[in-house]
């Protein structure tokens, strides 16, 4: 079984989500506050078996031993999980579900982007971090400075250069290229994986001297991928090469 | 130069400068509570990250830091930050220099114990134990549910049990009686975590890069820490892990990209070794009080980038 975990409002989620239905395959949807809100959860482990068990509101059964992927981008956790709680207890609730989310979400078979310490669907890094990052895979990553005084980290002032915004999935740009030279796109390849994701989104403003890097995120607009990233999914859906799962599927649609 | 972030009362911040000043090594200890008097700025220039930091008028370079030891608090927390009225403009001041200084240290070219993000690993026990089967650690066998009736059926396959948070809040050990059972309905709306009870001796073990200090603790309380609170005792004593031991903990702090972790090690009187959990700011003064094992000078060899000889 297919499963999607999005927040309610992620519309490139939902846009995935409405593309895989329409190509037939057969994805169930959660949103993250159904998730927080389940009516049951069970997880065990040891150090040779794990098993989960999640019992949603709505009578749905989520067990890892039937779960072949899981396409998750959980940013925050939903406040209205515990919103019943007491105040004294909201923050203690809160830290113990993400606790338990996060190991939850590590044993999960997930196509892209696995829960860290420092994000649920990937890590998060502050724009330092990510121009660092970039800086070590070729990006020209302009000026950058940091100062206690005024508090703001400077980047390139391109408002008015042509951006570029990438999908990066799994060592393969997708977007609209044009004519982005292959440089670039190796580069963006280079920083994916450097990241340590399967999934990012890369953002480059055109400047005198070329493309200069200006951000990444692991919670990219998918839609920038267009029909091209469906199908990857698609085929690492099918293909089972990307799942920790060996076994393979029978598609259930030629496509 | 070794940096040193934190508060002046804080136990193993304070062995660390003892121990830097036997070895003589120069070190700058970023004092939160003065944060008034600090300033930070930085900057790439051709791909490296140069930049100085102000400490009452005096100026380090950046690039001339060797080591970072991280026990940095939350600055919203200091007794400084909350005696401040809420137009002061000490209040931004505060934020933008801890943030400034917080992002460095994660982007620092220099060893550092530990950076910010490998040491949110133990915000969560469970998500920590999987990562320590992968570094081939045995764990408790262990349930984590908010269906009460879920927990005798454990009990009768894994005899005693103790129970704990599954984050790194309200952190205390118990072992689960009768008086419990009567209140398991309460998980309902919060889970928590059951684990088997082990029997055996607990060890703690400090890994500072490759160097391994193991002590060993006989308590009458099944969470040490708190023994004294309970009416109980601890004894501690160095101890000598075997080889293959001390090289498990050695890759399970390097998978957990944590060159300074505290272990927390158990083992059964069949000789088999579990791991709890991995503290990633572990207070390791505490152990080196009672063993007298220089953990604080493994540091500051490890932060001056030198080692000498124990």
């Amino acid at each position: 079984m297919f499963w999607m975990l999005l927040h309610a409002d992620d519309a490139p989620g939902i846009w995935l989500y409405r593309r895989l239905r329409q190509q037939g395959v057969v994805v169930e949807l959660v949103t993250v506050e159904e998730w927080f809100c389940n009516g049951a959860f069970t997880l065990t482990m040891d150090e040779t078996t794990d098993e989960t068990h999640l019992r949603l509101q709505d009578g749905r059964d989520w067990n890892l031993e039937q779960t072949r992927a899981v396409m998750a981008r959980v940013c925050s956790m939903p406040a209205v999980a515990w919103q019943l709680f007491a105040e004294s207890e909201k923050d203690y609730v809160a830290q113990e579900w993400q606790a338990i989310f996060m190991a939850w979400a590590d044993l999960m078979p997930m196509l892209f982007n696995q829960p860290t310490p420092m994000g649920l669907s990937g890590r998060t890094r502050s724009t330092g971090e990510w121009g660092q990052l970039a800086d070590s895979v070729g990006f020209d990553t302009g000026p950058f400075f940091y100062d206690s005084a005024v508090g703001i980290i400077a980047q390139p002032d391109l408002h008015h250069a042509q951006r570029v915004d990438l999908l990066v999935y799994r060592g393969r740009c997708y977007g609209c290229l044009g004519n982005l030279p292959e440089a670039v796109e190796e580069m963006a390849c280079a920083l994916q994986a450097a990241s340590g994701e399967q999934l990012i989104g890369v953002s480059l403003a055109m400047s005198a001297t070329g493309f200069v890097f200006i951000g990444a995120s692991t919670h990219p607009d998918l839609r920038l991928g267009g029909d091209e990233f469906v199908e990857a999914i698609l085929t690492d859906l099918y293909d089972g090469t990307a799942l920790r799962s060996s076994e393979r599927l029978a598609p259930a649609i030629a496509y | 130069m070794v940096l040193l972030c934190g508060v002046p009362n804080d136990s193993p911040l304070q062995l660390l400068i003892d121990a830097l000043e036997e070895a003589e090594y120069p070190y700058v200890f970023v004092n939160q509570r003065q944060f008034d008097q600090m300033a930070i700025r930085y900057e790439w220039v051709g791909g490296e990250l140069l930049g100085e930091l102000t400490i009452a008028r005096t100026i380090y370079e950046l690039q001339h830091i060797t080591g970072i030891y991280n026990r940095g608090m939350n600055y919203q927390a200091l007794p400084e930050y909350g005696l401040l009225t809420p137009n002061d403009p000490l209040r931004a001041h505060a934020a933008r220099f801890h943030d400034g200084l917080f992002g460095w240290i994660e982007m620092a070219n220099c060893r550092v114990l530990n950076q910010g993000y490998a040491m949110t690993s133990n915000s969560s026990k469970p998500y920590q134990m999987l990562q320590i089967v992968k570094a081939g650690f045995g764990i408790p066998p262990s349930l984590i549910t908010n269906q009460a009736d879920q927990v005798p059926h454990f009990q009768e396959s894994r005899g005693t049990l103790i129970f704990k948070s599954a984050s790194g809040v309200r952190s205390i050990v118990r072992e689960f009686a009768d008086e419990h059972s009567a209140r398991l309905g309460q998980i309902k709306s919060c889970p928590a975590l059951f684990q088997q009870k082990l029997i055996g001796t607990n060890i703690r073990v400090h890994v500072v890069g490759e160097r391994v200090f193991a002590h060993r603790i006989e308590s009458g309380y099944v969470d040490y820490r708190y023994a004294g609170r309970n009416g109980s005792s601890t004894e501690m004593t160095a101890y000598e892990l075997p080889a293959s031991i001390a090289d498990r903990c050695i890759r399970l702090s390097e998978s957990l990209n944590l060159p300074l972790a505290g272990i927390d090690l158990f083992e059964t009187e069949t000789g088999e070794y579990y791991c709890f959990e991995v503290n990633p700011s572990p207070g390791f003064s505490y152990f080196e009080e009672h063993t007298g094992q220089r953990i604080s000078l493994a540091i500051a060899d490890y932060l001056a980038g030198s080692r000498v000889d124990l």
